[in-house]
């Protein structure tokens, strides 16, 4: 029987501003004793070049076989969720345990009016027919 | 295109299963590694998978009781850096099984000190372009036709007729490059 690990976010919201609370519960069954089970708020980045991630709160659990646990967190001022072409920054909850590669996660969005920014460049209409068309490879 | 959806992008890339060559795999690698005591090389030019193998090689050599520790060494380093580095391996012993991304970096001299300080450690690979150093246990090689087969599937589509080879002539094979020429062309 494979691991089986979950997040469930109250009312499965997954866009918030800074300073709302991320509420929620995780749940999981190992088929191995545990080090540790943890749910971790943070951030990573995605794109071109080396990938950042960033911890920044977590909530511990006793490491059970067995077990769900509650959490909350507050939503950071800073930094936003944003996508541009090079890099976009996602936040997410994840449900960690040690040893080992369990990890679920849920992707958040974290920002002004609880939406990612976004950075994509306009582009002027006498210069577009100059640029690659996206998807042509 | 948000850099999250490209196809190209780093995580992606780092997620692709490493291609052995015809006829070996991940078991044989070990038994070569063990056969050398646990201390060897892999070779291979830029962007040719080094890095790879040594990352999902990492949860196997834990599966053996070993305990990866990673040190990668890159051309901008700052001297106090490396030092540091080199210093932390002295520290090691086993079940610690040195891994050592960059092993070209190192002066024979930092090299000579390196081994003795890694004496202790259950096991040392490392990565070079030229063999020397330690026994090579794996060459790694950028392909055309790997080019060609990881394309397909990052991004679900081939390259059109004739741009493969341009590409790969283009970057010399480093297959890094590659992708992230092909990011930017996918990013528009």
């Amino acid at each position: 029987v494979a691991d089986s690990l979950r997040i469930i976010l109250d009312d499965k919201r997954t866009t918030f501003r800074a300073g709302e609370d991320i509420r929620g519960r995780a749940e999981w069954s190992l088929d191995a004793p545990a080090k540790s089970v943890a749910v971790h708020l943070c951030w990573f980045t995605r794109g071109k070049g080396t990938t950042d991630t960033e911890v920044v709160q977590q909530r511990t659990f006793e490491p059970a076989p067995t077990g769900q646990g509650t959490f909350s967190f507050r939503a950071p001022d800073q930094p936003y969720s944003f996508s541009g072409q090079l890099i976009s920054l996602i936040w997410a909850v994840e449900l960690v345990v040690d040893p080992g590669d369990h990890c679920e996660r849920v992707e958040l969005i974290i920002g002004p009016d609880a939406a990612e920014i976004e950075l994509l460049a306009t582009v002027p209409d006498e210069k577009a027919g100059a640029l690659p068309a996206p998807r042509v490879i | 295109l948000k850099a999250r959806d490209n196809p190209f992008a780093s995580h992606r890339i780092e997620a692709l299963a490493y291609r052995f060559a015809a006829g070996d795999d991940w078991e044989k690698l070990l038994a070569r590694l063990q056969a050398v005591n646990w201390r060897g090389a892999i070779i291979g030019a830029h962007g040719s998978g080094k890095t790879t193998v040594l990352t999902q090689l990492e949860p196997l050599l834990i599966a053996r009781g070993f305990q990866p520790r990673r040190v990668t060494l890159r051309a901008p380093d700052q001297p106090a850096e490396r030092q540091q580095a080199l210093a932390s391996i002295s520290t090691m012993k086993a079940p610690d099984f040195l891994i050592l991304d960059g092993a070209e970096m190192l002066t024979t001299r930092q090299w000579l000190s390196l081994q003795s300080g890694a004496t202790a450690c259950a096991g040392c690979l490392i990565t070079q372009h030229r063999t020397g150093r330690l026994p090579t246990v794996l060459h790694c090689e950028g392909t055309l036709m790997l080019l060609e087969e990881l394309v397909q599937e990052l991004c679900d589509a081939s390259l059109p007729e004739g741009e493969a080879p341009r590409l790969f002539a283009r970057h010399h094979g480093n297959l890094r490059e590659c992708f992230a020429e092909l990011y930017d062309r996918w990013a528009g």
